[in-house]
């Protein structure tokens, strides 16, 4: 990875980061254990009775009570919680309603999909991002003005409308690529563009900011002054300076492109995660709906964390 | 010259199966949609329940936000505690995924999405307002005013809240930009407007599935969800750093 090599000389993992990383963790506990409560108490706060939802309204009573009793849901609501989050600490998710399957082995199953395709939005994030945020910055004035506003209006574009126009251009208008589903390395191109879209044009005004301020900084005056060659004041002295900002962006992001992640797949037919939530929460599959719900918002606490620890250990200033 | 405006006044609901899947005309602007209905007077209406639910998530987060900021950020204690803490579980929660669960469970209605994205979206608001109320509080006329006995009420209307107003606006179009998207993708994913009732994110999804023979029932709504969504944001970039930015769209 070029960022740790550019930043090898400043920022040696020091004595204090293992205690810096474990102060961290604690302090999510108790925002993990509110989540937990939270998707356990999803079923219990909404109006209505997930029995009549599953059974119809006109189901026999005997019906409805054995239903009440499997589910547990005859039982106290602070029971039925705690019970939900113990099981959920100790890997039980519970089991399907629609085919009684276990909820961690059916997420299981779907999590490479949805692993695939954000770590390739991350690759086209990356890429995109960083050679228009340069682009950005130092350009000709005409490249900077129509940058500045495809970014604005990238940005402004959710996937489910940059999705459906793609299809409509590139897989039916110049019949290029899959229009949906999984099958084959290039199925993966649109939803992945898609996907990265957003967070290419984040990145990219990001590093176009932080790169201004850069290089107008008083070290890569000097730099410039010395007689360096342009591409090694950009590469040695701006960008690691310009890039902590935009490490930041892109890690507290992953936890955007996780989410993000569910519409686009709804757009492309993916077979991830995000469909099977979708799935569930059509079908009124509560404990899936839950599992789905639970993992991904660890997920996306875990991204935010890592971000923090990365941004601490890439900036001395930070001190960790 | 009544004739002129004809094509505006269509029926949005108006199923016509003679003039199923027409291409633009001069009786129907933007065509037809599998159905026949006219799209246009459909993205009018949609383009209206887009409205509505930006202003009724705005009101709703506002009238929650700011006087809980207000109040957190003046008298501290209990109250500031349990809503910051509140506020940080809400924000470490990725939040399209609790309105979209939500929305599921309350059942998909207008109301019901306006107040699952409302229910998340006071953060902004209640943070930001706590913020700027810490920080005005410490200015000497302030102090100047609450020795004279200015009663707490008539403080906070006439010295904090139009000092807190600048970003409490630019906060509000992201609330209207963000909210009107989340719609939008609530019923591009069956969750949000109900099906017959016209909505940008419903109509793109039954457009996806003419994407082969009549690319305009996808780019219309699209086109024009885009631009509601830069035109807000573009009046929000004028008055806010980059970093403030970044909770808008999905």
């Amino acid at each position: 990875m070029r960022i740790v090599r550019m930043y090898a000389f400043i920022a040696p993992m020091n004595a204090k980061m293992p205690l810096f990383i474990l102060t961290r963790l604690a302090a999510m506990v108790p925002t993990a254990v509110l989540v937990l409560a939270l998707v356990g108490a999803l079923i219990h706060t909404i109006p209505g009775d997930p029995v009549d939802s599953l059974l119809g309204e006109h189901a026999a009573l005997a019906d409805r009570d054995a239903l009440r009793t499997a589910l547990g849901l005859d039982r106290p609501v602070a029971l039925q919680i705690y019970d939900f989050a113990a099981g959920a600490l100790q890997g039980d998710w519970g089991q399907s309603l629609a085919n009684a399957k276990p909820v961690l082995g059916l997420i299981a199953e779907r999590l490479p999909a949805t692993g695939w395709l954000a770590a390739a939005a991350m690759g086209v994030a990356l890429t995109l991002g960083t050679l228009m945020g340069i682009a950005g910055a130092l350009a000709a004035r005409p490249v900077r003005a129509s940058l500045d506003l495809v970014t604005l209006a990238v940005m402004a574009t959710p996937s489910f409308v940059l999705g459906p126009l793609l299809i409509a251009s590139v897989a039916v208008g110049l019949n290029l690529l899959p229009v949906s589903g999984m099958q084959g390395p290039e199925s993966i191109i649109l939803p992945a563009l898609t996907l990265g879209a957003g967070l290419a044009a984040v990145i990219a005004r990001f590093l176009t900011e932080s790169l201004n301020r850069a290089m107008a900084a008083d070290h890569v005056r000097t730099a410039v002054a010395k007689g360096a060659p342009m591409r090694r004041v950009l590469w040695r002295h701006a960008m690691p300076v310009a890039l902590l900002p935009v490490v930041q962006i892109v890690f507290l992001q992953l936890g955007m492109v996780l989410t993000g992640a569910v519409l686009t797949e709804a757009v492309f037919g993916w077979p991830g995660l995000g469909n099977l939530l979708l799935d569930a929460l059509h079908g009124r599959d509560y404990p899936l709906m839950q599992g789905c719900l639970l993992l991904i918002s660890l997920v996306y606490m875990l991204c935010v964390l890592l971000s923090d620890v990365v941004v601490a250990w890439l900036d001395p200033r930070v001190g960790a | 010259m009544d004739s002129l405006f004809l094509p505006l006044m269509h029926s949005p609901m108006l199923v016509d199966l003679a003039q199923v899947m027409a291409p633009p005309s001069a009786a129907h602007w933007l065509g037809t949609d599998d159905l026949g209905r006219d799209v246009l007077a459909r993205l009018r209406v949609g383009l209206y329940h887009s409205l509505t639910v930006g202003s009724g998530v705005l009101l709703l987060t506002a009238s929650l936000g700011i006087p809980l900021g207000l109040w957190a950020g003046w008298f501290g204690g209990a109250v500031d505690w349990v809503v910051g803490k509140l506020a940080d579980v809400v924000l470490s929660f990725p939040g399209i995924l609790l309105a979209l669960a939500l929305a599921a469970l309350l059942g998909a209605r207008l109301e019901n999405v306006i107040l699952a994205l409302g229910l998340l979206g006071w953060v902004g608001f209640f943070r930001l307002t706590r913020v700027q109320v810490m920080h005005i509080r410490r200015a000497p006329y302030l102090a100047a005013a609450e020795l004279a006995g200015v009663p707490v009420l008539r403080l906070w209307r006439l010295h904090i809240l139009p000092n807190c107003l600048g970003p409490l606006r630019v906060e509000a179009l992201l609330v209207v930009a963000g909210s009107m998207v989340a719609e939008a993708g609530l019923s591009f994913l069956g969750l949000g407007i109900p099906a017959p009732e016209p909505s940008l994110g419903g109509m793109l999804r039954d457009g996806m599935r003419e994407v082969l023979t009549a690319p305009l029932l996808v780019v219309a709504p699209g086109v024009l969800l885009i631009c509601l969504s830069v035109g807000v944001n573009m009046l929000a970039q004028r008055r806010l750093p980059l970093s403030a930015r970044m909770r808008v769209g999905l």
